[in-house]
Formats: structure tokens, C-alpha cells, sequence
């Protein structure tokens, strides 16, 4: 048993006295007592004014969760939130919030000015979904007056996205990704279009960007092909259509049955589909690129009988589709140049051969004019499933 | 002053915990910062400069072992002394105790100021300086062996945030690191030097030898240790690079940190609040190691009691805390700490180093010739 | 012969007593008192005046009469010397001694004073009784596994309990008195070849130079000859299962016995023995492996975990993953007080409950912990005076904290979790990290009788892991744990732990 150190005696009633002057210096947050922003909505109105609606999440004791829609209008999105502080009963924070909606017309403009405010603020996390609404944002954030505050907006389309983010419908439209591909001179982002339907919200297509603005419009089946060539599947499905000649072939002939086709064409359907990409420079002068496209699939519905069980069959089966997707990527590819978009990357391509110098993003934009590329694709059918 | 320090049998650490001692000292909040310093110089091949910064930290270190292997149980302050004279020797060890104090400094600044960004933009600075003060206090008043054990406790127990890495790269673009060797020599170089000030605080070496059990295994360890940070600085910068996008990477602050913002625990959404509270751990050790050191020299030089030189640099420093307010201030200091540090750090003890050779072979050569005749 | 006492000498006066029978018996009832049961029994023989002096409340009156009395009365001898009186006396422990207070001490402690007029010494003949109970199961430490007897409150059947458990002829049971006023007999017991010597010196000083009137349990020893008070981390153990004791004596380790006291106090105790109980030693290593990583998460969990709450629901809101974020929110909303006092309020009910568990008589013990725990929390949540979530929390950080094995750690784990609470409460995260950091210096700072506290963590002795935190199969446990510096080191030839068979041999 000592006698405690006189040294350690001062130090402790320092930190004594420090902690109790300190007990409130810093401001509370208490979860009760805030309203939590899940969504926010923002369009444009008028001269260098933005109209930002958000949903905001409360805690009543008298109900269940309750939630609020509040609209306002400033210039800056922070002045948005001082007005929206105004029509609330609890402190507004946006440390919860989880998607951001920005109006079609907004997106036309360029949206980089109000993405920068996410990025700075460390309240708000990175992986913040980022969409673009088909005509206005607010039309969308009022679905949750129109549900009577029962559909939770903030969560429902969070879920939404993230469900087809992982289903593979969709590529992912986070904060993070969006940043990535806009300070990315050799590519650009690529954001879903949310429509309003009855009183639900959908996804009805993707917006291609130049930098940060909406130039164009990819509805579901072209999403495909893009998404093999800027990612890659590990189980996507395909609906592919066929002329009836084309298959003719392959079309199952059993005499016992004499059933005609309900369909004037013939769609094979094939899922778990895995597929690669890649992407190369083969000439550096012609700017030419050579695309190699690889996919495992196996099919799993078909609108009319085929013959599979020949492994000839299968393999003139792989060659159809290996024409159709080869069309369908260069189309792709050559509308992508005509707008002058680069969703897929091929600047990065570029700029990994470049030795010696580097090129901005004017020089790119010229150059990007005149690549040629090549388009290969190859399909292998694994398995059609538990019959022939 | 006594050249040689011997320290009761008691006191002394074990070689194998040196090797904890000079990771966690070089690993503080330079590394949240590196990868851009580093990329604004070097571009994309900023990964290389790291590494060849880590080569050349660790030739120093091989130059500081080697320097005080020629004494028997020696630190700075003694060599200093030996070398330049009582005068010179003495006043150069003050530089030194300043340069230290700073140091201290500026981790403190730091951190508070990362604290002050990321989770409580209206904590007063005085406030959590003055807590983070006393405990180091607290833990310099235990001695060398406490110092010691925070390190490899905080080694250990930030063991796991290396795991962490793996998350990031799922996001990556290898494309980014190519081409490979783009940048020219010139900018290499200057992100080499970029690099020594998160690589710096393996000098406290020169202040811990003594307290050493055994002295001959040094050198093993020591290298190791700054092996092991630069292999995870290199590792931290490449995926910095690949994570963001070139020209956000220039722009992101402390890229470390929001690189942990897309880690998502099923039950932690935003992980980067637990990193930042988890480096308090890993500033510790520094804190603790500059403030034991710098105090060290009021024992030695002036024989005052080195509790009261603890709680003078500590009050020193608190008084100082209320100075800094704005970001640009933090960022002319930590340049300049930057620059003092390649000098005391890196370039002095290698030229240190060559004087003690030079000096002992000297008085060999006199005592052998003295010896013949 | 006899043996003669040497430990009792104060260098106070030497006198001895008056030689004649009748000063004698005034002298001794000045020195005792009129308070006292002090009975004299003369008896004439030869002509020469033998007087029995004694307490009556500590002699066994069966044994007086029939070895001190009976033989002598029966004897014919002719000569009645003290010498010859040994002789016939049927008494296993005999001393002699003539200082006034030597006399006095022994009588004190039971002995019977027997005195031949005129003799220059006289006879201390040991036929003390002592109350004490049978041996029982234990009661603060139970097991599941394992031997289940615990001290009793009599050295001499505590030292037969360790003796039978040890039977190494290098057992060794140093006598110490411990107190200054009282002088309680106690005993320094260790394995000698196997104790540090340096251990056993810090012992054997700290307790023979403690200068303190009464001592009366050895918990009150193992607080006054810790190194640290001020620490609420205990840094010696004591316990009442004698496997214990026996376990850390041939580890290495030193106990201290006391007379009157049912524990045990044994050190140098580490941080990490503390949360060590014998049933890990008793199963195989992989359940005790497993059990001691259980013990170890949940005390952490336990300490963190209301801290956690506080400061995510007070500070950082943005931590909480969406599903949770609904519940957590609802149940908070019915509470009228901020997260820091909702906290400390069921934390003190808590500690209120298991306090007044302890104390109520069994009958009504249970009922009272059921109603206590079931009604009045689920009462709390209705009437909104807490969140239900928090009363879950903290009935796991209790259930947690209570897994510890000894008894003082547990406590101190237990008080541990306010002051972080409190932290939390001030600064949130960064509370908790400076607690937890404050926490680990303190610790690293602690040293038991001067050994480091944290080994084997640090200093870093990675062979003693297989004893503290991971628990190796005893195959590759060939040696004792180096922590408490063994002088022997070996528990078994190493090659024959881990000699393999080829296929089919």
C-alpha cells in the first residue's frame, strides 16, 4: 500500500475538472430527436433557383414511424435545408440519407454542382444512390403522400435499386462510382431513370452522361449489352428473338403432336449467364479497339421446341447468337461515338498506353471521334436445363 | 554528461519488441495523407516512390544501427556530446528536444483536426488536446517499458484494419496504375521526398537503445520492422490509386479515411466513424515516444527530474494548441515540420553516422599507433 | 526432546517469572486481567506444588484431564523435576519456558502452563481446542467439474488438505505471524524447487514487515501487501478451493495461509489468471479452449457494449443500419431522459438487485430476483421509462460480466463499464477509444508483487500463451508457464509428448 504519487494526484484532478466542463460542449445528436432525411429530390425552378423536396423520417411516440414530405426552395442545397429546418418539428440531419433524386431537366444542365455538396460532406456516406427521375423529382418523393406515409419511400427505393444492383439489371449508381467515372477523363457515369407508376416507383431505363450531363437514354434491353461491356455477369439473363427461318433448323419436329406456335418469332431465353470483356488497343495511330466478348450461359425457355441434343445443334444455337449480340454491340458501340459519350471506358484503355505524356479531356474528346473497333463474341450453351 | 546510459536490469526491453516499437512510431497520421501527397508529386507511379522511400529509410536505419553500435550503451544526447564537444554537443541536443517537441505537435494537430472534420465539427480543440496530453502523461510517467507495451498493443490491436484493405479493392481499376514507370525521375524523386514525413519516427531509435536487452540483434529487427511499413504503405498507396479516380484522388484529403466509408459491417453502416476512434490508438505510441524522448533531455542535459520536463513540454504544447485554427495554418506547419524532419530525420543521422566512423577509426588508429611505439 | 520457541522474543524485558507458585499465580492474573477465564489447578506432590495454569474457554477438557492430570496424579515417581515430568507426559507438543510473556502468548493460544515450584522452567503443553466446522462444499466459487472442497477456518486442516493434495517432499510451509498486536499464526507455503527464489523473498518481506494491529481474513492481508491500492484491478487471488492452490503452487506460484481465515491468497497473478477457472484445466483442451474464449469475449462484450449504445444513439446516428434504425428510434421515443442517464439508471437498478440479492435470506431471494428482474423491467419499458432494447443490452453485459471466475475481477469489471459510460456520454466514440486506451495503459502500468500484470501479452512470452489465453492440447505443454520464473522447467520429457507412430507400426 503506497501513498499516492503527488504527480498523479494533480493529473487526476485535472482530468476531473476538464470532464465535467466538458459534459455539453459538444452538441448532441439524440436519435429521437431528429428527423432522419432518407431521400431528397431536386429540380429546377427558375433562374438560379432549385426546388429540393425530401422525405423525412421521424419518431413519434403516438404512431408508428411517421413520415413527412417537405418541399422548399433556395439556391444551394444547404439553403434548402435551412428552409426545410423551417417546416419541421424535429432537427433535420442527412447523415441517414440513402438515395438522391436529381429532375431530367437538371440532369440536361449538368448535375456537378450538387453532387460536389455530397462529396464534401462527411456526414454523408459514399454509397449513396444516385438517380435521375424521368420528369421531375418531386412527382417521385410525393409517392409517399400518396401511399399516406405507409411505403417508407427512403428505404422502398433503396431497396429497389440495391435488389437490381444485385439481380444485375442495373449498374451500380452509387456516390462513389459516379465520382470515379466523372474526374475519370476516359469515362462516363451512367445513372438509372425512375418513373412514377400509379403510386409506385420503377425503374424504367438507364441515363448515359457526358461528364455531367444527361445526353441520352438506354431502356432495359439495350442495358444489357452494356453492362457486358462495362462489367461483368455472373448470373444475367437474356431474351433473345429470332426470325422463325433463321431456326428453322433446330425446330423440334415430333408427328404426334400438330401444334402451331403462338409467337410469329422465336425467343430463346438463356440465364446464369457469366460473361468477360475485354477491352484492348490493338493500333494506337487508328485509335482501332478490339473487343472480345465471352459469356457462359445456359437456356432455360424457349418459345418453340428445339433440338438440342445434337452437339451440332448447340453449337449452330452458340453461332445465332454469336451474330445477334455481335450486331447488337456495334450498334451500341457506334451510337456511343456519335454522342460523344464513352460509358465504356475506352479513354482508360487509351491512357494506359500512352507513354510519355498525358492528355486532357478536349484532346480526348477529339480523338475520341475517330476509334474503329472490332467486335468479337463468342457464347458457349453449358446447359439447357433438365431436358433436352 | 554521461556518454553511456545504463539503465537498471529492469528497465530493459527485449530486442523482439523494438521491431513493434519502430512500425507503430512510423505508422501515425501521415499514412491517412500519403497516397495524395505522394500522387500530386509522382502521379500514378506514386506506388514506387513509397517504396524506394522505404529503401532509403531503411539504409538510414542500417546507418544508425551501425553509429550506435561503436558506443557501448549510447543515445543521441551522449553521441552528440562525444562527437561536437560539450557546446556544440549540447546545443545541438536542444535542437533536437525542440525538433521533437513539434513533432509531438503536429501528430496532436493532426489528429484533433481529422476529429474535428470527420466526427464533431464543434469540438473545441483545447478540450480533447488536454485530455489526449494527460494520458500521454500518464503513460510517459511509467517509464520506457510502458511506452513500449502501448506500441505493440497497438500494433496488435490494429492488426485487423489491414484486413480491411481487401475491401476497397473490389472497387479497384487496375487500369489506373498503368502505364507503368510513366513519370520521369525528377517527379519520383520528389515523391520520395514526399514520403519521408510519414516515414519518419525511426530516429527514436537512437533513443531507445540503450534500454535494450540485447543490443546485437538490432539490426534484424529494425529492419524488418521498416520492411513490413513499407510493404504496407506501398500496399495502401496502390490501392489508393486504383480505388479513386485520378483526378479525385488529387482532391480527396485524406484518402484513407474515405476509403473506409464504403465498408459496410451488418451492423455498422458507416465504418469510417469507428477508424477514425481506432486511431487514436495507432497516434498513441508516437505521442508517448516523442514526449519520453524529448523529455529525456532535460534529465540529461540539465539533470533536472524528467517527470518535470514531461509536464513543461506537456503544458508547452497545450498553451500551443491554441494557436492553430484554420486548415491552411495546420497545412503550413505540418510543411514545414515536413521539411525539418527530412533534415533531422533522415539526412543528419547519416551524416552523424559518418563523423563516428570516421572519429572512432581515427582514435583506433591513434591507439594502435600509439600502441607500436 | 522439547523444543524450544524461538520466534515470540521481543526484545522487551526478559524476566522470568517469580519461582514461587503463589507470586506466580498473582503475576499471571495482573498480566491477563480479572477479564479473563485464567483457571488454576494445584496439586501437592512429594511436597512439591505443581500448578496447571490455563484458559478454560480454549482447552479441550477431555484431553487436560486425562493427558495433563490423570498421568501425573497417577504417576509414583519420586523426583518431580521438569524433565521428569515430560517424561510421563502423553502430549505430542511440549515446549519450556520461563518469560513472563512467552507464558502469557501460549496461554492466549491455547496451551496449558504447567509449572513445578521452584523449577527454573516451566512446561507448555499444547491441548488447545478449536471450533471449527467439517469440511464443506464451496460456496463464492462453484464448479461444475472437478474437486469441491473448500478451506476450512483451521490452519492445521487446511495444511492437511494441501499436504494430501501434494504429496512432494519439496512442499515447504514456512511458518509467519502475521499481525503486530494479534499475532495470528500463519504460513508461507510453496514448492521449492519449482518458487522463484525472489518470489518467495517479496512475500516472506512484505508480510513479516507489515506493522498491523489486527488482521483478520487473508483478503485484508492480500490488500495490505498489494502493490497498487488505488487500482480497482485486484492483483492477488484468493480463493477457497484448495485445487486452485495446489494448481498455482506447482506452476510456480506462492500461497499464504491464515489461521481462522477460509481462503487462500496466492501470487504473482497476472491479468489474464483471473479469468482462468480450474474447470478449464479439468475438460479437454478444446472445450476448455473454447469456454475460456466464451469467458473472455463476453467480459469484453459486456464492458462494451452499453458504452456502444450510449454513444451511437447520442452521437452517431448515422452508424445505425437501416433495419434497426425504425426499432431503435420507436423504443427512444418514449424516453424522457438522454440516452447517458437512461443508461446509469438500469445500470444502478442492477447493481441495486444484485446487492439486495445477496443479502435477502434464501427464501426470499428468488422470488424477489424474479420479480425484480421479469416484472420490473418489462414494467419499465410499458410505462416509457426506458427503452426496451437498452434493458436487453445491459441484462447481457451483466449476464456477461458475471462469467468471470473470480469474484474481485468481476466486480471490478462491473465498475469499469461506469466511468466509460460516462465518457461515452461526453465524447461518444472517441470517448469510449480514450477510455479504452486509458484503460490499457493503466493496466500495462500494474505490477504484481513486482512482476508485470499483462504477461504473457507483454512482456511477450509466446509459450506462455498455450497456458493464459489459447488453451494447448498437454501434449505441447512440456514445460510450466515461464511468467513465475520456475527453476525447475520441464513437466515431462518433451519427445514423449509428441512421439508419432507410423501407418500400420
Amino acid at each position: 500500500m503506497q501513498k499516492l504519487p503527488k504527480c498523479n494526484l494533480i493529473l487526476w484532478t485535472i482530468c476531473l475538472m476538464t470532464m465535467i466542463l466538458c459534459a455539453g460542449c459538444i452538441q448532441q445528436k439524440p436519435l429521437e430527436k431528429l428527423g432522419l432525411i432518407t431521400t431528397s429530390g431536386y429540380d429546377l425552378a427558375g433562374k438560379n433557383k432549385i426546388k429540393g423536396t425530401a422525405v423525412v423520417q421521424k419518431f413519434d411516440p403516438m404512431t408508428r414511424a411517421a413520415t413527412k414530405v417537405i418541399t422548399s426552395y433556395a439556391k444551394t442545397t444547404k439553403g434548402l435545408r435551412q428552409q426545410e429546418n423551417l417546416q419541421s418539428n424535429q432537427k433535420l440531419v442527412s447523415g441517414q440519407l440513402r438515395s438522391v433524386t436529381y429532375s431530367r431537366e437538371l440532369a440536361k444542365k449538368g448535375i456537378i454542382q450538387l453532387v460536389d455538396t455530397l462529396n464534401r460532406d462527411a456526414a454523408i456516406g459514399n454509397m449513396v444512390y444516385l438517380t435521375i427521375a424521368d420528369q421531375t423529382a418531386s412527382e417521385i418523393m410525393q409517392i409517399e403522400n400518396r401511399n399516406k406515409g405507409n411505403l417508407n419511400l427512403g428505404t422502398y427505393m433503396y431497396n429497389l435499386i440495391k435488389q437490381n444492383v444485385e439481380g444485375e439489371q442495373v449498374i451500380s449508381p452509387t456516390l462513389h462510382e459516379f465520382n470515379h467515372n466523372y474526374y475519370d477523363i476516359g469515362r462516363d457515369p451512367v445513372l438509372p431513370i425512375l418513373k412514377v407508376k400509379g403510386k409506385d416507383v420503377i425503374i424504367s431505363g438507364v441515363g448515359l452522361f457526358q461528364e455531367d450531363r444527361l445526353v441520352d437514354e438506354l431502356k432495359q434491353g439495350d442495358l444489357f449489352y452494356l453492362k457486358i461491356l462495362v462489367d461483368k455477369y455472373k448470373a444475367g439473363t437474356k431474351e433473345m428473338g429470332f426470325k422463325t427461318e433463321q431456326l428453322k433448323k433446330l425446330i423440334l419436329k415430333n408427328e404426334n403432336y400438330t401444334r402451331k406456335p403462338i409467337f410469329s418469332k422465336i425467343y430463346v431465353t438463356v440465364d446464369n449467364i457469366r460473361s468477360k470483356t475485354k477491352i484492348k488497343l490493338v493500333n494506337k495511330k487508328n485509335l482501332h479497339f478490339r473487343v472480345d466478348v465471352k459469356l457462359d450461359s445456359r437456356v432455360l425457355e424457349m418459345t418453340q421446341a428445339l433440338d438440342l441434343g445434337k452437339p451440332a445443334s448447340v453449337k449452330f444455337l452458340q453461332k445465332k447468337f454469336d451474330q445477334q449480340m455481335k450486331k447488337k454491340v456495334e450498334e451500341l458501340l457506334l451510337r456511343f461515338k456519335e454522342l460523344g459519350i464513352d460509358p465504356v471506358g475506352l479513354g482508360n484503355e487509351y491512357e494506359a498506353h500512352l507513354r510519355g505524356k498525358t492528355i486532357t479531356k478536349e484532346e480526348w474528346d477529339r480523338v475520341y471521334k475517330d476509334v474503329t473497333f472490332d467486335v468479337h463474341v463468342k457464347n458457349t450453351i453449358e446447359r439447357t436445363g433438365v431436358i433436352d | 554528461m554521461k556518454i553511456n546510459v545504463q539503465p537498471k536490469e529492469g528497465l530493459l526491453v527485449n530486442a523482439f519488441l523494438v521491431m513493434f516499437f519502430i512500425h507503430s512510431v512510423q505508422t501515425g497520421v501521415g499514412i491517412v495523407g500519403l497516397p495524395r501527397i505522394v500522387y500530386i508529386a509522382a502521379k500514378h507511379d506514386a506506388w514506387i516512390s513509397v517504396f524506394l522511400g522505404g529503401l532509403f529509410s531503411a539504409f538510414v536505419l542500417a546507418m544508425i544501427v551501425l553509429m550506435l553500435k561503436k558506443y557501448e550503451s549510447a543515445d543521441l544526447y551522449g553521441i552528440q556530446v562525444d562527437v561536437f564537444g560539450k557546446w556544440l554537443g549540447n546545443a545541438l541536443n536542444v535542437f533536437y528536444m525542440m525538433y521533437m517537441t513539434i513533432s509531438f505537435f503536429v501528430i496532436l494537430m493532426n489528429y484533433i483536426e481529422i476529429i474535428q472534420v470527420w466526427i464533431f465539427p464543434e469540438m473545441p480543440t483545447w478540450q480533447i488536446s488536454l485530455a489526449l496530453i494527460l494520458l500521454t502523461i500518464y503513460a510517459v510517467n511509467g517509464g520506457i517499458r510502458i511506452i513500449v507495451g502501448v506500441a505493440f498493443m497497438s500494433v496488435l490491436g490494429t492488426l485487423w484494419m489491414v484486413f480491411i484493405l481487401v475491401v476497397p479493392m473490389q472497387y479497384a481499376d487496375p487500369k489506373n496504375l498503368l502505364p507503368l514507370l510513366n513519370t520521369d525521375l525528377k517527379h519520383i524523386i520528389n515523391g520520395v521526398y514526399k514520403t519521408s514525413l510519414s516515414l519518419m519516427g525511426f530516429e527514436l531509435l537512437m533513443f531507445l537503445y540503450p534500454y535494450v536487452k540485447d543490443k546485437k540483434k538490432i539490426f534484424m529487427y529494425t529492419q524488418i520492422a521498416n520492411l513490413y511499413t513499407t510493404v504496407f504503405f506501398t500496399a495502401v498507396t496502390m490501392v489508393c490509386i486504383t480505388f479513386f479516380a485520378e483526378n479525385g484522388l488529387a482532391r480527396t484529403i485524406w484518402p484513407v479515411l474515405s476509403m473506409f466509408k464504403i465498408v459496410r459491417l451488418p451492423n455498422l453502416e458507416r465504418f469510417e466513424f469507428i477508424a477514425v476512434s481506432f486511431w487514436m490508438l495507432v497516434i498513441l505510441p508516437n505521442m508517448c515516444a516523442y514526449l519520453w524522448a524529448a523529455s529525456k533531455g532535460f534529465n540529461r542535459i540539465i539533470n533536472w527530474k524528467q517527470k518535470k520536463g514531461i509536464w513543461i513540454i506537456g503544458i508547452l504544447v497545450w498553451g500551443g494548441s491554441f494557436f492553430i485554427k484554420a486548415r491552411y495554418q495546420m497545412n503550413e506547419l505540418s510543411d514545414f515540420v515536413a521539411h525539418l524532419g527530412f533534415l533531422s530525420a533522415f539526412c543528419y543521422p547519416v551524416l552523424l553516422s559518418m563523423l563516428v566512423l570516421v572519429k572512432k577509426w581515427f582514435l583506433r588508429r591513434k591507439k594502435s599507433s600509439a600502441e607500436a611505439s | 526432546m522439547f523444543k524450544r520457541k524461538s520466534e515470540n522474543k521481543r526484545s522487551e524485558d526478559k524476566k522470568p517469572h517469580s519461582l514461587n507458585v503463589d507470586d506466580l499465580k498473582k503475576e499471571l492474573e495482573t498480566a491477563i486481567g480479572d477479564c479473563s477465564d485464567l483457571n488454576f489447578r494445584t496439586i501437592n506432590k512429594n511436597g512439591k506444588k505443581i500448578v496447571y495454569c490455563f484458559l478454560s474457554s480454549l482447552i479441550d477438557k477431555t484431553s487436560f484431564d486425562e493427558f495433563l492430570l490423570s498421568p501425573v496424579q497417577q504417576s509414583t515417581q519420586n523426583e518431580w523435576t521438569t524433565e521428569s515430568l515430560a517424561q510421563i507426559l502423553p502430549i505430542a507438543e511440549l515446549s519450556v519456558a520461563n518469560q513472563l510473556k512467552e507464558v502469557v502468548s501460549s496461554l492466549i493460544e491455547g496451551k496449558s502452563y504447567i509449572y513445578i515450584d521452584g523449577e527454573p522452567y516451566g512446561i507448555l503443553a499444547n491441548v488447545g481446542s478449536t471450533v471449527e466446522r467439517s469440511l464443506e462444499k464451496a460456496e463464492t466459487e462453484s464448479l461444475v467439474y472437478g474437486p469441491k472442497i473448500s478451506f476450512t477456518e483451521s490452519l492445521i486442516g487446511n495444511l492437511n488438505i494441501i499436504r494430501s493434495n501434494l504429496k512432494d517432499p519439496q512442499l515447504c510451509m514456512e511458518d509467519i505471524t502475521i499481525g503486530k498486536r494479534v499475532k495470528t499464526p500463519g504460513k508461507l507455503v510453496y514448492v521449492k524447487d519449482i518458487a522463484d527464489e525472489e518470489n518467495v523473498n517479496t512475500f516472506r518481506q512484505r508480510v513479516t514487515d507489515l506493522e498491523y494491529d489486527y488482521i483478520p481474513d487473508t483478503t485484508v492481508l492480500g490488500q495490505l501487501i498489494e502493490d497498487n491500492s488505488w487500482t480497482i484491478f485486484p492483483q492477488i487471488m484468493s480463493t477457497e478451493l484448495p485445487d486452485r492452490v495446489t494448481l498455482s503452487l506447482m506452476r510456480g506460484r506462492v500461497a499464504v495461509l491464515m489461521d481462522r481465515s477460509p481462503s487462500a491468497i496466492y501470487g504473482p497473478t497476472p491479468f489474464l489468471s483471473f479469468f482462468e477457472s480450474t474447470e478449464d484445466v479439468y475438460m479437454r483442451w478444446n472445450m476448455g479452449f473454447f469456454l475460456r474464449m466464451l469467458r473472455i469475449i463476453s467480459i469484453f462484450l459486456s464492458v462494451l457494449l452499453t458504452p456502444a449504445y450510449v454513444a451511437v444513439l447520442t452521437y452517431h446516428y448515422e452508424v445505425i443500419p437501416s433495419a434497426l434504425l425504425i426499432s431503435l428510434g420507436q423504443s427512444r421515443a418514449n424516453v424522457p431522459f438522454p440516452p447517458v442517464l437512461e443508461a446509469i439508471l438500469l445500470e444502478f437498478v442492477i447493481e441495486l438487485l444484485r446487492e439486495a440479492g445477496a443479502r435477502l435470506p434464501t427464501k426470499v431471494g428468488q422470488t424477489m430476483g424474479i420479480v425484480g428482474g421479469i416484472v420490473i423491467g418489462q414494467a419499465a419499458v410499458q410505462a416509457g421509462f426506458t427503452s426496451n432494447i437498452l434493458i436487453i443490452i445491459i441484462a447481457l453485459s451483466a449476464l456477461g460480466s458475471f462469467t468471470s471466475p473470480s469474484y474481485l475481477m468481476g466486480t471490478a469489471i462491473r465498475m469499469v463499464r461506469f466511468p466509460i459510460i460516462i465518457l461515452a456520454g461526453i465524447w461518444g466514440g472517441i470517448g469510449i477509444m480514450f477510455s479504452f486506451c486509458f484503460i490499457l495503459v493503466h493496466l500495462l502500468r500494474l505490477t504484481t508483487i513486482g512482476r508485470p500484470y499483462l504477461t504473457p501479452i507483454y512482456p511477450f512470452r509466446w509459450k506462455d500463451l498455450g497456458y493464459s489465453i489459447i488453451k494447448f492440447p498437454t501434449q505441447y505443454l512440456s514445460y510450466r508457464p515461464l511468467t513465475n520464473r520456475p527453476v525447475d522447467k520441464q513437466l515431462f520429457p518433451k519427445h514423449k509428448g509428441v512421439e508419432k507412430k507410423d501407418v500400420d507400426e
